[in-house]
């Protein structure tokens, strides 16, 4: 793997976790979401300054350079991500439409005992 | 038998007051309730104007979910049978004192409207896509639906709860499929719609094909894996 490369990892996982970091303390961000993209900038990292690592996994796997298995590893990463998220969307939708729903005939209900 | 008529209504202010009266006038016994879809037009504004009886959604949720509200409510306040009319005027209401009373006297818990019960299925691309629906319903159920997606269906009480809570229920034939492997009674009656629009246009035709595509997914994969129902 070039220096570059490396250079780039270590720098981008540096800032994801401070930019993190950030968020949680201004409570932007949930202590719980922001544990997955610790992990994420910790494994970069570790890829940037471990590279002979790397490659002896590369080798391991069958993959043609380290560079290839950070792709992998980065993609697969995300695509975990991607699908909690997905996950996470579905029950936000459950839930705003249970909450409108329920609203909805709450506010009936009073209209109807106004009524009587 | 207390039947409860849903109304979805999303930017309906044109036609919902001509339904509203057709509804009245057809079938003065039923009650109903109009679902405020959170429409951007003055749709809820008419319905207190007029003194419909309004469930008013702070959002946008569709079709399904704005049927859903209704079935809940109808649910909730002891109903036994809910039904879902269009606003725009495709369903007469003429045909609900019939579809009632083959409930009642049959015990069913489903009675599904058809237009096709009588006389020949017109030849069409949207009618290819009823077939294949009807085809597959048949095959998983064993049942024959003649007009799956016609949307004039009488939901009795031992389905409603399902259709209420469940976020898979949908009034859509996946889960008429569904209710019917669950062991829900099904029985079908005439009715006819008078349509809004005439041809198919590109758009609608990308859509037809995405609820094609989820309906096979639905009705052969999808509905195996839900649990069943104990009705």
């Amino acid at each position: 793997m070039s220096i570059a490369v490396r250079a780039l990892l270590i720098a981008g996982s540096i800032l994801t976790a401070l930019y993190v970091l950030r968020r949680v303390r201004k409570s932007r961000m949930r202590t719980e979401d922001s544990v997955f993209w610790l992990v994420f900038s910790l494994i970069l990292v570790l890829m940037g300054l471990l590279p002979n690592a790397v490659s002896a996994l590369a080798r391991l796997l069958g993959v043609m350079s380290a560079a290839n298995l950070v792709f992998l590893i980065v993609i697969f990463l995300l695509i975990i991500k991607l699908f909690l998220m997905d996950q996470r969307i579905s029950t936000l939708q459950r839930q705003v439409t249970d909450t409108a729903q329920a609203e909805a005939i709450r506010h009936r209900r009073e209209m109807e005992n106004k009524a009587e | 038998m207390r039947l409860l008529v849903v109304i979805p209504a999303y930017n309906e202010e044109a036609s919902l007051p001509s339904t509203v009266r057709e509804l009245r006038s057809k079938a003065p016994e039923v009650d109903f309730v109009v679902v405020n879809d959170g429409s951007g037009d003055r749709t809820a504004e008419i319905c207190r104007a007029e003194g419909y009886p309004l469930l008013d959604l702070s959002t946008n949720l569709g079709l399904t979910g704005a049927f859903q509200t209704g079935v809940r409510y109808a649910y909730e306040e002891g109903y036994d049978a809910v039904m879902q009319l269009d606003a725009d005027g495709q369903h007469d209401p003429a045909f609900i004192r019939p579809m009632l009373e083959k409930m009642q006297k049959e015990g069913l818990d489903l009675v599904l409207g058809s237009r096709f019960l009588t006389g020949k299925r017109p030849h069409s691309l949207r009618m290819v896509g009823n077939a294949l629906i009807e085809g597959a319903i048949r095959l998983t159920t064993g049942k024959r639906v003649t007009d799956p997606t016609c949307g004039m269906r009488i939901y009795g009480r031992r389905v409603m709860e399902h259709m209420a809570y469940a976020s898979a229920a949908r009034p859509e034939p996946d889960t008429i499929a569904f209710l019917i492997r669950c062991g829900a009674k099904t029985g079908e009656s005439p009715v006819s719609t008078r349509e809004r629009e005439a041809g198919v246009s590109y758009l609608s035709m990308g859509k037809s094909i995405r609820y094609m595509a989820q309906m096979g997914m639905n009705i052969f994969v999808l509905q195996w894996v839900l649990k069943k129902e104990k009705l």
